[in-house]
């Protein structure tokens, strides 16, 4: 055995083992914990408000909207819209308020034109956007691309923008699945981490559909992406990921067994680990919900209660014990025949409780409330 | 784009077209290995329904394994009759490695393994950082192994890490550059179809 192939032996274990150790030296904790938005006292008033934010919107379908506040309070809503799910001619649309301003008209910021002349490649239809806002006023967003046949032939991309949402740079594309990068969609609001990035609740529907966990930190120039398994199988998927504490952590999860009732996990490693789902009591038949943390520490999930039809409401509901029990308090929306769907909530900087809905998959509705209007509505709750 | 991953979008397409013709045709020679080359050269850059074929393939996936590319390099070569680049053993070694590590993927990784397990996380180090080992020292272990053994695999093994640290994919995941579906499709079908072969000759 020559002393050369010794040689090329030791730097081929080398090459395997340099990445590795070069990621521990890099930094950041891999989990490191989530930020807990402030609990100062919330507005005293009782405030709700509702309105359109796509009054005109001349496309047959606008869904899977979500919202995000910039440091100065602007708002800003993103959803997709075209003539019809998986359509080519589906875009990425935004709009924004001002505070105490109204909503502007949607702007398509991310088309299937630009996105294929970003990546040099073939896509069918976009979706499932997501907005990322810190406290600069960098704003990220996640969308999905299909590839090819419907959902389960998505993968994620990432786009930047410096000024709040005006211009957007070049299309990133994730890596998240080894087969073909087919299948990854985000839906729910994404957690704050420690030191800076986020913890973005995704989830996979191609052979098995089930939730993960996109991990999105600052390591070295760029933002590092990896995904973790929250649980596998084919059972429960779009987790909403409530942060109640910096290592502790619960999802709830879109249930689409025959038993329709939300599943919950819990985590107490800041979300490396999860507990094996267990049922709720609240409904949940194969639909979207989405859960905030408020300032008492209670939880708000906004979900679609038992109706005739699927998804004809859309209520509110609030837990004392991270998530296990609920009592349904409020009403957004109901009305037989038409569909109020994909919830998305934020608690704004001034701690009142901002929302997205579909109304029909053609309308994206905003809600404010405080809350105040929150506890009024639970104490006039049976 | 990066300029990296625009250039193996464009080579995986390219190599396996030559590999093909030459394969289809029955050629061998230098010769027509370089004919085939220009042929599928051609047929990549060719607009197909108004754009080249790695508009395409890519719109599939970016991320052909290194591996992959690597043997498709040592294919056309021994088609063009270069001397012994891969032994019969490198082949196997190639075709054992690719099955292994099929088997220890896809299954999990699709959410159809352990319930909160995934194997494909572990390819990101920084992520799960103590597990991880197992998949970059066992890989690395792996190519000195056979590299120590004279097994040519153990090089490609080894570029294939070497990939990894220069990191000129769009993926940053180390499966990626060891495994690919077409890879392990093929890797899996050879093991099989031999298994078959010696369980056929033992019943005789």
């Amino acid at each position: 055995m020559g002393v050369v192939r010794i040689l090329l032996a030791v730097a081929a274990l080398f090459a395997g083992l340099w990445p590795w150790w070069a990621a521990r030296e890099k930094g950041a904790k891999s989990f490191p914990g989530f930020v807990i938005a402030d609990t100062r006292d919330a507005a005293p008033e009782a405030r709700f408000n509702t309105q359109v934010v796509n009054p005109r919107s001349p496309h047959a379908k606008s869904h899977s909207a979500t919202l995000a506040e910039l440091s100065d309070g602007t708002l800003l809503a993103a959803w997709y819209a075209g003539s019809g799910e998986g359509a080519s001619d589906v875009a990425i649309y935004l709009a924004r308020r001002p505070p105490g301003g109204a909503w502007s008209e949607p702007e398509a910021i991310i088309t299937r034109e630009r996105f294929m002349a970003d990546l040099r490649r073939n896509v069918i239809s976009l979706g499932n956007p997501l907005l990322l806002a810190d406290d600069s006023n960098r704003l990220g967003l996640l969308f999905v691309s299909i590839a090819a046949g419907r959902w389960s032939g998505s993968s994620m991309n990432l786009v930047w923008s410096e000024d709040g949402g005006l211009t957007w740079g070049p299309t990133r594309k994730l890596t998240m699945n080894p087969l073909a990068n087919l299948s990854a969609l985000p839906r729910n609001p994404p957690a704050p981490l420690v030191g800076g990035g986020w913890a973005v609740p995704v989830y996979e529907e191609f052979l098995g559909k089930f939730p993960e966990i996109l991990w999105l930190q600052p390591r070295g120039e760029d933002l590092s992406a990896a995904v973790s398994r929250v649980e596998g199988g084919v059972y429960i998927l779009q987790a909403s990921l409530v942060p109640l504490a910096a290592e502790r952590a619960v999802s709830f999860f879109r249930d689409f067994r025959p038993a329709k009732w939300m599943s919950a996990s819990w985590s107490d490693d800041a979300g490396r680990t999860w507990s094996k789902p267990v049922t709720t009591e609240l409904y949940n038949r194969d639909s979207g919900l989405c859960a905030i943390r408020l300032s008492d520490g209670d939880l708000l999930c906004a979900f679609n209660d038992v109706s005739p039809g699927k998804r004809e409401n859309l209520r509110l509901a609030l837990s004392n014990d991270e998530g296990r029990t609920w009592k349904t308090v409020a009403t957004l929306a109901e009305e037989p025949g038409r569909e109020f769907s994909y919830p998305y909530l934020i608690r704004g900087n001034d701690s009142m409780i901002r929302m997205v809905y579909s109304a029909r998959q053609t309308q994206i509705v905003f809600a404010e409330f405080s809350e105040a209007w929150l506890r009024q509505q639970a104490e006039a709750a049976p | 784009m990066k300029t990296a991953v625009v250039i193996w979008t464009f080579l995986v397409p390219l190599l396996l077209l030559w590999w093909i013709f030459l394969r289809a045709a029955g050629l061998r020679g230098w010769i027509s290995t370089l004919v085939a080359g220009v042929a599928a050269l051609a047929a990549t850059f060719f607009p197909w329904f108004g754009h080249p074929l790695p508009f395409w393939s890519a719109s599939l996936s970016a991320n052909f394994s290194v591996i992959m590319v690597v043997l498709l390099i040592v294919a056309i070569l021994d088609r063009a009759g270069a001397p012994g680049i891969f032994r019969p053993r490198d082949w196997s070694a190639a075709w054992i490695f690719g099955a292994v590590a099929s088997l220890l993927l896809y299954p999990s990784a699709l959410g159809l393994g352990p319930q909160n397990f995934d194997s494909y996380a572990l390819g990101w180090p920084w992520l799960f950082w103590g597990q991880s080992l197992a998949l970059f020292g066992g890989t690395g272990l792996a190519a000195a192994l056979l590299i120590l053994r004279g097994n040519h695999f153990g090089y490609v093994l080894a570029l294939a890490l070497l990939g990894y640290a220069i990191g000129f994919q769009e993926s940053k995941n180390l499966w990626d550059y060891l495994l690919d579906p077409v890879y392990a499709a093929v890797s899996l079908l050879v093991v099989l179809w031999a298994l078959l072969r010696r369980a056929i000759s033992r019943s005789r």
